[in-house]
């Protein structure tokens, strides 16, 4: 919708209205904490990171250090988190290690001594994704190219999960999926090297991937994310002309070849009130300029400052089992079909940033 | 054309002639004076003395002398010499001011004067009776056109009586000699000594200020009914003071022209509708000839949806509403159109760079009036002038088009019959479609069974519809189209019993039928993937009874008591989804759902609805006032912007969103001082209001099928003090107003999402503390006027984002609490200059041009303040924010326009 531009069009045919840059007396003395907590039942270590909201117009980031955390479960057991670095506190895995059904809740005091609550996050049992399936359709992908939108239908591979309803009172999950990209590249003057192994990373989702609606039924089918065919949509094309720059100019040809597509979903089990928190960062995320004020998406996290309960407590202190599961699959030629197999667990999140080595990685899937 | 300047030249001679004939008689009768002066002279003379002013046409005396003596002599010996001498009539408006006119008979009426006394009646038989009965006629002097509102008094026998509809009345006075007063806002106060011997008949002619030549009245309320109307909080305009309310975009406009009187608001230069004592614009009831208007705006609200030309009379109610009005909770606008009694067909016309406007009153035979009209833009030459492609290939306008059929069968009955379409369209480069439209019907028949006892019948229907398309060629595949709409019908019948003296009761019954559609989404084009969405329509009744009663206990004291029963059924069929009541009310917490039938009822609402209007009046000229309502509102505009837009979309009250209920109690003391020349008042007010709509952060109401996940339960509380001072007469005229006010809203939910700042009080996005405004107008001579307008308001209230944070790599904001902070303060200053080219009252045209230039000072009042979110390329999760500042009118905008009555 562009409606706000109708608007403003409206305007504009008086050739008398206009925007400009505001900057409203703004309280930018207000400071807030922010949580971002994190127990699952995988073996630890668990982190939570502090840090303070900064004034919106601002760029930067500022842990919040020297403070005291602690996880503490139903029974009224503490597990104590230690500062590891500045601002990130790290739970001992040979003390704390989490248990399906039980309620865990964060608790923080800081060198002001301020002290926040999260509300309590049980650990529900693992969700269980029941077929997990690759769909070739074209869909309209946005990308920004210096800063522009656009959006262009592509054609690429849909993946669906069908999720399987859990006898608990939280049917709610999130989902964070991650594609390895596996290539070789060689230079092209160049014929004796043995060839590159490289890999990349590609999210592929906008936003955060939350479920549908749970309903009656047993199964609810779940979008997993949009991947393109193409591996040139990922820069992985056969002829890539580098320029070096500082030295000697000279124009290298590079060969890339696709290897593989490895994908993973992890599929996390949250709690409602979690949920419902990355909904509203969702809307956030997709909201468009609306010039007539609108009601704003503000995201209201489960921590509150017990101290003071009117002072913004920001973020989030999640406790989630994760379920991972992973495929690999290769189109064909003609694009028109794939090869989709599962494969043995591979934490891509895990994985370094992208890179290229002489010798193939262990994660490198013999075809 | 031909005859119309025929005529001119003929009223030329006419003139010369006459002003011939009074230099001769004057010339005569004063040649043995030696001492002798120019007329102007020694009228100026008695001006000074006397501390009067007299208005004339000084064509008439040019090159006349007269005896200086005339100065010397007591004022009313001074004023019959001159009658004598010059056999002109002189008019005495009031204590102060006198015009010459053309002496004139009326042939219908039985009285005359004899100089001093306006004798009614037949002298033969005087003394047959103590009483007698006078009828009387009140008629516009130029077209002679009844008033219909205007005031007869009898100050001396301590009566008042209103004019009905065609302008009379009838009463009966006791047989002697009377001072009569009668006034019409926007008119002359006319005050006539009358000598009543028997029954009889008069008619009193009213003339507007265009004659009065330098006195010019820009009233809001009745002179003088000030005092001795029982409720309070109303602002009436009939007449010339329609007409003479400031200028937006070269054309009197209504809406925007209410807004500067105290109490009532609007978001700024843009956004449709208006705000009264803090209520929200969908709280008002737009009455079109006893219809509502679902969207009172052109062009989204720079131009009003009602042509004044076509307007009779104005009426807000601001509280103290009648029992015979309800379904809106802040306010009622009465908007009535067309002359009442028509002799002769009238034009009125006007055009300006960018739109015309035109009003045909034609009287068929002596039963039948019609009026036609409507406005038209042109405004697209401009766009294609602009060197922008978008531009280019865009297009704006609207249309209007209304008709009025009256027909009076015989004394005792009326119908009458009206339609009213209006379209607004907009082309935003090619691709962006906006439409939006009314359609209004009426039917009212009116019939009289006795002097006192009315009875009015009214069928109407008002259908709204927006639509919405977007049509890019670039992305063909995402190209849709929207449409909402609300189709209204009403049957209004009220009975009218003028009982005595002391008791005027009214009664009624009222149904509605509401047919909403609240969204279609539809695919549009061959190409487009979008996916049909069509939201449940609903369907819902409303009916109300209601009785009142005005009365007067004495000549200090009156109320008018009144009740109105009102109830509401949501009808199916409708599909009602049940919700987990240990959650909030989202998506995810359906637990259930039920379905019911077409004309089931879904849910369904009653209420009394109690009015009491109090008036204690501590003498003529000073009076207190109370008013208290209760309204139930069974309709809602939804909208997630605090500036309502045509998008906005309505919704009836159904299983979980309560109708609004609003109490409010003002108080009042009103003054006159010096004979009605100034006019205060000071009004205070509290309203509270329960279930009121509130939107949970984010929400999206476009095109939900669950509406209610996005709504919070809201109370609210209103209040302020209004203080108001206007002169409504000499050369200077206008009004001074000052609001102090607060708009405040609170949740009361346990769930975190519904909870708006933690549950505390917060300021409504209509929350607008100091309101100040001088509307004022000044005639440099009879011709020329120069209308001034300054608003001054405190900054709408804003949520601005404070912090921004990280949560799994993504940049969130956070803002501040709901409405914490506040837009810049508007100022605004309008000027404009009128000259009038024709004054005469028998001439058959009167046209006038109007150069006016809206915020003079070019001052940038922020309309709205939104961030946008610019793409960081390099971290598409961490966009950067900016807050701008949207303005409407950034510098001095001049319109020019030209209009024509004949």
């Amino acid at each position: 919708m562009k409606k706000p531009f109708l608007f403003a069009f409206v305007l504009m045919i008086l050739g008398h209205s206009c925007k400009e840059v505001y900057n409203p007396e703004v309280d930018l003395t207000k400071a807030a904490l922010v949580v971002e907590g994190l127990i699952t039942d995988e073996p630890g270590p668990y982190t939570v990171k502090l840090t303070k909201a900064i004034p919106y117009n601002l760029n930067a980031l500022l842990p919040e250090t020297g403070a005291q955390v602690f996880v503490e479960d139903e029974d009224g057991t503490r597990y104590t988190f230690k500062e590891t670095s500045p601002g990130i506190y790290t739970s001992d895995p040979n003390k704390f290690k989490t248990v399906y059904g039980k309620a865990y809740t964060l608790v923080i005091k800081t060198v002001t001594n301020k002290a926040y609550r999260s509300s309590p996050q049980i650990l529900y049992p693992k969700g269980s994704l029941d077929t997990i399936y690759p769909v070739i359709k074209t869909s309209p992908l946005r990308t920004y190219i210096g800063g522009e939108l656009f959006i262009q239908n592509t054609k690429g591979v849909q993946f669906v999960g069908d999720i399987v309803m859990q006898n608990d009172s939280s049917p709610y999950y999130r989902f964070s999926n991650t594609l390895l990209i596996e290539y070789t590249s060689k230079f092209a003057k160049d014929t004796t090297k043995t060839p590159n192994y490289c890999w990349m990373k590609y999210i592929p989702y906008e936003y955060l991937n939350l479920s549908e609606r749970m309903t009656q039924a047993t199964r609810v089918p779940q979008s997993l994310g949009f991947c393109p065919l193409d591996s040139g949509y990922y820069g992985i094309i056969k002829e890539v002309s580098v320029v070096y720059h500082g030295g000697t100019p000279d124009t290298i040809v590079v060969n890339k070849k696709l290897h593989v597509n490895i994908i993973s979903f992890k599929q996390y089990h949250i709690n409602p009130d979690i949920y419902q928190y990355y909904k509203s960062v969702n809307d956030q995320l997709s909201a468009r300029q609306q010039i007539l004020d609108p009601v704003t998406f503000q995201s209201i996290g489960n921590i509150t400052c017990i101290t003071n309960p009117d002072e913004a407590a920001l973020g989030i202190f999640e406790a989630s089992s994760v379920t991972l599961y992973t495929y690999y699959y290769l189109p064909d030629l003609s694009g028109t079909s794939i090869t989709f197999k599962k494969m043995n667990s591979l934490d891509i999140e895990k994985l370094s940033e992208p890179d290229c080595k002489t010798t193939p990685p262990d994660f490198w899937l013999n075809l | 054309m031909h005859k119309e300047l025929m005529r001119f030249l003929l009223l030329c001679t006419a003139l010369l002639m006459l002003t011939l004939t009074i230099h001769g008689q004057v010339t005569d009768s004063i040649a043995a004076k030696k001492d002798y002066l120019p007329f102007d002279s020694v009228i100026r003379q008695l001006e000074r003395k006397y501390n009067i002013a007299f208005f004339y046409e000084p064509l008439w005396f040019q090159d006349v002398t007269i005896s200086s003596s005339f100065a010397d002599m007591p004022l009313p010996e001074a004023i019959a010499s001159i009658k004598q001498l010059t056999q002109l009539s002189i008019l005495k408006i009031n204590e102060i001011n006198y015009v010459f006119l053309p002496a004139s008979g009326n042939d219908n009426d039985n009285s005359e004067s004899d100089g001093k006394y306006v004798v009614v009646g037949d002298l033969l038989s005087y003394g047959s009776k103590n009483k007698v009965n006078l009828s009387a006629l009140v008629v516009d002097a130029t077209n002679e056109m009844p008033l219909h509102g205007a005031t007869i008094s009898f100050p001396d026998l301590k009566k008042t009586v209103i004019t009905d509809i065609e302008g009379k009345i009838s009463l009966s006075l006791p047989v002697g000699v009377h001072e009569m007063l009668v006034t019409f806002p926007g008119y002359l106060e006319n005050k006539k000594d009358l000598k009543v011997l028997s029954d009889g008949h008069l008619t009193v002619e009213m003339f507007d200020k265009t004659i009065e030549l330098s006195d010019v009245v820009v009233t809001a309320n009745k002179i003088d009914q000030n005092f001795r109307r029982t409720q309070m909080s109303i602002v009436k305009m009939q007449g010339k003071a329609i007409r003479e309310l400031p200028n937006t975009l070269g054309e009197v406009d209504i809406i925007k022209s209410l807004s500067l009187l105290p109490g009532v608001t609007t978001a700024g230069e843009f956004g449709s509708g208006f705000n009264v004592r803090g209520g929200s614009s969908d709280q008002n009831l737009v009455l079109v000839e006893d219809v509502p208007v679902f969207n009172s705006a052109h062009l989204f609200g720079l131009v009003s949806i009602l042509n004044a030309d076509a307007i009779t009379s104005v009426t807000l109610y601001k509280g103290g509403i009648p029992a015979s009005f309800g379904e809106r909770v802040s306010s009622v606008l009465n908007v009535t159109l067309g002359s009442e009694d028509l002799t002769k067909t009238r034009v009125k016309a006007g055009i300006s760079l960018i739109n015309s406007h035109l009003n045909i009153e034609v009287p068929v035979g002596k039963k039948i009036t019609v009026m036609v009209g409507g406005r038209t833009t042109y405004s697209d030459w401009m766009l294609k002038k602009i060197p922008d492609a978008d531009l280019m290939n865009s297009s704006a306008g609207f249309n209007d088009l209304y008709g009025l059929l009256s027909f009076t069968p015989n004394a005792k009955n009326k119908i009458s019959l009206f339609a009213y379409s209006s379209n607004d369209r907009f082309r935003f480069a090619g691709t962006q479609n906006y439409s939006y439209g009314n359609l209004l019907g009426s039917l009212r028949m009116m019939h009289r069974f006795t002097n006192k006892l009315f009875t009015t019948l009214t069928l109407g229907s008002s259908y709204y519809k927006a639509t919405y398309t977007e049509n890019d060629t670039i992305r063909p595949l995402e190209a849709y189209s929207t449409e909402n709409s609300i189709l209204y019908r009403t049957l209004k019948w009220n009975l009218i019993w003028e009982m005595n003296d002391k008791h005027v009761i009214t009664g009624g019954i009222n149904a509605f039928l509401y047919n909403v559609n609240p969204g279609i989404m539809s695919p549009y084009g061959k190409y487009s993937q979008v996916p049909s969405l069509k939201m449940q329509d609903e369907q819902g009744m409303e009916w109300a009874a209601f009785l009142s009663d005005d009365i007067k206990f004495s000549d200090k004291i009156s109320c008018e008591v009144g009740f109105r029963y009102s109830a509401f059924d949501n009808l199916g069929p409708k599909k009602v989804w049940i919700y987990d009541p240990s959650q909030p009310k989202t998506v995810e917490s359906v637990i259930d759902s039920v379905l019911y039938k077409k004309g089931q009822v879904v849910k369904a609402f009653s209420g009394f609805e109690p009015r009491l209007s109090f008036r204690y009046n501590f003498s003529e000229h000073s009076s207190i006032r109370l008013t208290y309502n209760r309204i139930n509102q069974y309709i809602n505009l939804i909208s997630n912007t605090s500036v309502l837009t045509p998008s906005s979309i309505w919704k009836l009250s159904d299983a979980y969103i309560r109708p609004v209920s609003s109490n409010q109690f003002a108080f009042g003391y009103f003054r006159d001082f010096r004979k009605n020349r100034y006019e205060t008042s000071i009004e205070v007010y509290y309203k509270t209001y329960s279930n009121l709509i509130e939107y949970k952060n984010g929400a999206h109401v476009l095109l939900d099928p669950q509406i209610e996940t996005q709504l919070i339960d809201a109370v609210g509380r209103n209040y302020g003090v209004e203080v108001f001072l206007k002169k409504n007469t000499g050369k200077l005229t206008g009004w001074l107003s000052y609001t102090y006010s607060h708009s405040m809203r609170k949740t009361s939910s346990s769930w975190a999402v519904e909870k708006i700042n933690n549950n505390h009080w917060f300021p409504d996005n209509l929350d607008r503390p100091h309101n100040l405004v001088l509307n004022s107008g000044y005639y440099f001579n009879r011709r020329v006027r120069l209308g001034v307008t300054y608003t001054y308001n405190t900054g709408r209230p804003v949520t601005l984002p404070e912090l921004k944070y990280f949560v799994d790599g993504y940049q969130i904001v956070y803002y501040s609490d709901r409405n914490k902070y506040r837009m810049p303060d508007y100022s605004r200053l309008d000027l404009s200059i009128s000259r009038y080219e024709n004054l005469r009252i028998k001439k058959k045209w009167k046209g006038y041009w109007t150069i006016s230039i809206m915020n003079v000072l070019g001052r940038k009042n922020a309309y709205s303040i939104f961030y946008q979110k610019d793409v960081n390329p390099n971290n598409l999760n961490q966009p950067s924010y900016s807050l701008y500042k949207l303005y409407i009118i950034g510098r001095p905008l001049p319109t020019f326009t030209y209009n024509i009555t004949f």
